[in-house]
C-alpha cells in the first residue's frame, strides 16, 4: 500500500548538553502545563516540556483523540541504574513510586493525563532509528485510520544516567563524547489546513546502495538541504552530498550533542527554522542499514 | 483498505508449563495451577508462589534470556515452515517490559564480586532484544520494540497484524519476551501486588498475582496455512483490536476505560459484542483491577457475560510478554477443541458479579477476544477469530 504524506502542524526542539547533571526542569514545567505533576521522575519531565511546547501554538486545536506515540531508546535508564544499583549493591528494594514509574510508558501516561485524551499511546524502541520507527508507525497508522481527521503527537525522548563517563561505556561511545538529555516533538496528522510543513515519506533502508538508488529517483530539488544523524560520518555526508547533487547542508550536531532520538531534534528544529525548505534527513547503524526521512515546509 | 488477513502460522513458546502446545494444553485441560515457590533475596518474608521456566533454579545462568529468546524464535520459525526467502525479509516486532534486565542484573551481581570497578547496566538501549533477533536471524526486515507495560507485546501484535492487513508486509515474527528479574519481583513485592497464596482471578478472597516468565513468538502472515492440524477448526488470523490509554488511572483502569477499549477492539473488528465467542480476561487476581474488568466486560456484554477463563493461574503474570504468551496458550487449547477453566475460581465477588469458567469448556471456534491490561492505564483489546 502507498502511504499518504502527512502534515506537521507544530514542532518544538529541546535539547539540554550535559556535563555533571540533569538539568532541573521543574519550574520550566509549572510555567508551561500552569500546574505541577506530582511523583514523576525527570525522564517524564523531559517528556512532558517537550510536548507541551509542541503544542504551545498550534493552528489546530488538539483533539481528545489524537495518538501519542513516544520514541526512546534509553528510557528511564537514569531509575533502573538507581534501582539495580541499590538491588545488589545496597540489598534495598525499590521505593513504590520510584518503581511505579519505570515502565517507559508512564511518560505517556502523564502527557495524556496532562492533555486529557483519551487514545493510544505507544512507546517505541529502536536500536539506531527510534524517532524514525516511531513516525513511520504514527504515519501508517494515520493513513490507515478510520478518522475523519487523525491526529499524533510523536516526540524523541531521552535522558542520560549520572555519571556521564558510565553511561558512555553503557551506550557504546567513546570516552569524552559530548551527551544532551533531549525532548523534540511533531504534533501531525492528515488535513493539509494550517500546517507548517508536510512529512513526504519515511524509509528505511537494507543498505547504502537502496538509500541511494531511492533519493536519486526522487527529484529533490537542488536547494534540499541534507542533514545526518550521529551513525553518518562528515566523510559519508560530503559523498551524499556529491552524488545527489545537494550542496545545502543542515546540522545542528554543534548545538545538539548526542542523544539517541537526535533524529526529533534535526527535524523539528529544521520545520521551526526554515521556510518553504526541503529537508531529507539520513541516519545510519552500525550494520550499514540506512533511514531517510522527507520534510518540506510551507 | 482491508486487503488480507494477519494468519496465526506458527508458534513458539517457553513457559513454566513447557515448551510445546501440546504440553500446554494438556496441563491446562487439567484446570489445575501449580505454581513453584520462590524467595526474595534478603528477605525474611515466606516465599512466593511464582511460574518459572523449569530447568534454572535461580535463572541466573550466563546467557539464559538469550538461549530462551533462540528456542522459542526457532519453534516459531519452524512451526511456521518460514522459507529461507521469508525469513531473510522477516520483521521482528518484540513487546517486553523488563527487556533484558535478567542479562544485566546478572552481569552486575557478577561484576560486584569479580571488580572493583563494577556498575549497573553495562549495556544499555530498549530495542536490544528485537535487533538480537534480526541479526540472528540475520533478517534484512524492519525491527520494532513496544514498552507499554503489560499490554507490551499486545500492542506488538496488534500492530503487525494491521500492517499485514494492508498489505505492507507479508509475514511478521511477535515475540513477547520476560524473564526472571529481581527488579519487577521486588517492585511488584514493594507494591503489595502479589499474592502469598496463589492466583484466584475474580474470586472473593483473591489478594494479588502471581508473576511468571516465559518467551513467546507467533508467526503472523498473511499466508493461509494448513488446516490440517487444526482438525476441523480453520486456521486463527488476528481480526484486529484496539490500544487506548486510561489517563486517571495509573495501576488500575477504570470500568469506563476498559469497557471502551473493548468496543474499539469490536467496531474495528466489525463484529458485535453477540458475535463474540469466549474472552480470554486479563485476569491478574488483584482486587481492583478484576473488579474494573468486570465491570468493563458486563457494561459491554450485559449481564450474562460470554464464557471468560483468565490464563494467568497456569503460567503466572507474565508481564510484557502476557499479550504473546496467553495468546499461545489460547491458542494452544482451542486447538483441541476446549477454552480452559479458571483455577483458583469458587466464590464469586460481589464487586465483579460475574463467574469465570470453572470447568474446561468444549470449544468448537469462534471469535476469542483477548484483553490485556497494563501499568500506565494501557489497555489493549484484541480479537482472534478462526470464522470464515
Amino acid at each position: 500500500m502507498m502511504e499518504q504524506p502527512l502534515y506537521i502542524y507544530g514542532a518544538a526542539a529541546h535539547v539540554w548538553p550535559v556535563e555533571e547533571g540533569p538539568p532541573e526542569l521543574k519550574a520550566q514545567i509549572d510555567a508551561a502545563w500552569g500546574k505541577r505533576f506530582r511523583r514523576v521522575n525527570h525522564f517524564i519531565e523531559l517528556a512532558l516540556i517537550g510536548a507541551k511546547s509542541c503544542l504551545s501554538s498550534p493552528q489546530k486545536p488538539l483533539p481528545l483523540d489524537c495518538d501519542i506515540y513516544l520514541a526512546t531508546e534509553q528510557g528511564n535508564v537514569a531509575d533502573v541504574a538507581k534501582i539495580t544499583e541499590s538491588l545488589f549493591k545496597r540489598l534495598e528494594s525499590p521505593m513504590p513510586l520510584e518503581f511505579l514509574n519505570v515502565p517507559n510508558n508512564m511518560a505517556g501516561f502523564y502527557l495524556a493525563q496532562g492533555l486529557g485524551l483519551h487514545s493510544s499511546n505507544l512507546t517505541i524502541a529502536h536500536r539506531a532509528f527510534p524517532f524514525e520507527t516511531a513516525l513511520d508507525i504514527a504515519m501508517f497508522n494515520i493513513t490507515i485510520s478510520r478518522k475523519t481527521d487523525p491526529r499524533a503527537l510523536v516526540g524523541g525522548v531521552e535522558e542520560c544516567a549520572y555519571p556521564l563517563n558510565l553511561h558512555r561505556m553503557r551506550m557504546g561511545l567513546a570516552a569524552g563524547t559530548p551527551l544532551a538529555e533531549g525532548s523534540s516533538w511533531l504534533y501531525i496528522g492528515s488535513a493539509r489546513e494550517t500546517a507548517l510543513a508536510r512529512c513526504e515519506w519515511v524509509k528505511l533502508f537494507h543498505d547504502r546502495n537502496s538509500l541511494l538508488a531511492f533519493l536519486q529517483s526522487q527529484d529533490l530539488p537542488s536547494s534540499t538541504f541534507l542533514s545526518i544523524g550521529y551513525g553518518m560520518s562528515e566523510s559519508q555526508l560530503n559523498e551524499f552530498a556529491s552524488i545527489l547533487g545537494l550542496g545545502n547542508h543542515y546540522d545542528c550536531r554543534a548545538i545538539a550533542p548526542y542523544h539517541d532520538t537526535y533524529s526529533a531534534y534535526a527535524i523539528a528544529s529544521f520545520i521551526a527554522d526554515k521556510r518553504g525548505q526541503t529537508l531529507v534527513h539520513v541516519n545510519r547503524d552500525p550494520q550499514d542499514r540506512y533511514a531517510a526521512v522527507r520534510i518540506s515546509t510551507m | 483498505m482491508t486487503t488480507h488477513r494477519a494468519y496465526i502460522r506458527g508458534c513458539g513458546v517457553i513457559s513454566a508449563l513447557g515448551e510445546t502446545q501440546k504440553e500446554i494444553a494438556i496441563a491446562c485441560r487439567s484446570g489445575t495451577a501449580n505454581p513453584g515457590q520462590l524467595r526474595l533475596p534478603h528477605s525474611s518474608d515466606h516465599p512466593l508462589p511464582y511460574y518459572a521456566i523449569p530447568g534454572d533454579p535461580d535463572g541466573l545462568s550466563s546467557g539464559r534470556l538469550y538461549q530462551l529468546i533462540d528456542k522459542a524464535v526457532d519453534n516459531a520459525v519452524q512451526d511456521a515452515a518460514l522459507t529461507q526467502d521469508e525469513v531473510v525479509n522477516l520483521p521482528v516486532f518484540v513487546g517486553s517490559t523488563a527487556c533484558d534486565i535478567s542479562d544485566l542484573e546478572s552481569r552486575y551481581q557478577y561484576d560486584l564480586r569479580n571488580s572493583d570497578s563494577a556498575f549497573p547496566l553495562y549495556r544499555s538501549g530498549f530495542g536490544v532484544l528485537a535487533g538480537y533477533i534480526i541479526d540472528r536471524l540475520q533478517s534484512r526486515g524492519r525491527e520494532y520494540s513496544f514498552n507499554t507495560a503489560c499490554s507490551s507485546s499486545a500492542n506488538a501484535m496488534l500492530t503487525a497484524s494491521i500492517m499485514i492487513e494492508h498489505g505492507r508486509i507479508d509475514n511478521a515474527l511477535v515475540v513477547g519476551v520476560e524473564a526472571r528479574n529481581q527488579m519487577s519481583l521486588q517492585g511488584f513485592n514493594i507494591m503489595m501486588l502479589l499474592s502469598p497464596h496463589g492466583c484466584r482471578p475474580f474470586d472473593q478472597h483473591r489478594n494479588g498475582t502471581v508473576l511468571g516468565e516465559g518467551v513467546g513468538a507467533i508467526l503472523l502472515s498473511r499466508r493461509k496455512p494448513s488446516t490440517s492440524e487444526f482438525s476441523d477448526h480453520g486456521p486463527y488470523y488476528c481480526a484486529r483490536g484496539a490500544n487506548l490509554t486510561d489517563p486517571e488511572n495509573i495501576t488500575s483502569s477504570s470500568a469506563e476505560m476498559i469497557a471502551s477499549v473493548m468496543r474499539l477492539a469490536l467496531e474495528h473488528s466489525e463484529i458485535e459484542p453477540s458475535d463474540v465467542s469466549v474472552i480470554k480476561a486479563h485476569g491478574t487476581s488483584t482486587p481492583a483491577n478484576d473488579s474494573a474488568e468486570a465491570q468493563g466486560m458486563r457494561r459491554i456484554f450485559g449481564p450474562d457475560l460470554p464464557p471468560f477463563t483468565s490464563l494467568k493461574p497456569y503460567i503466572g503474570h507474565t508481564l510484557g510478554a502476557c499479550g504473546v504468551m496467553e495468546t499461545i496458550v489460547m491458542l494452544a487449547c482451542a486447538k483441541q477443541a476446549f477454552i480452559p477453566a479458571t483455577p483458583g475460581f469458587s466464590t464469586p465477588d460481589e464487586t465483579c458479579g460475574c463467574r469465570p469458567l470453572t470447568e474446561a469448556l468444549h470449544f468448537a471456534g469462534g471469535n476469542i477476544m483477548l484483553n490485556y491490561f497494563g501499568f500506565g492505564g494501557n489497555n489493549s483489546s484484541l480479537i482472534i477469530s478462526n470464522r470464515p
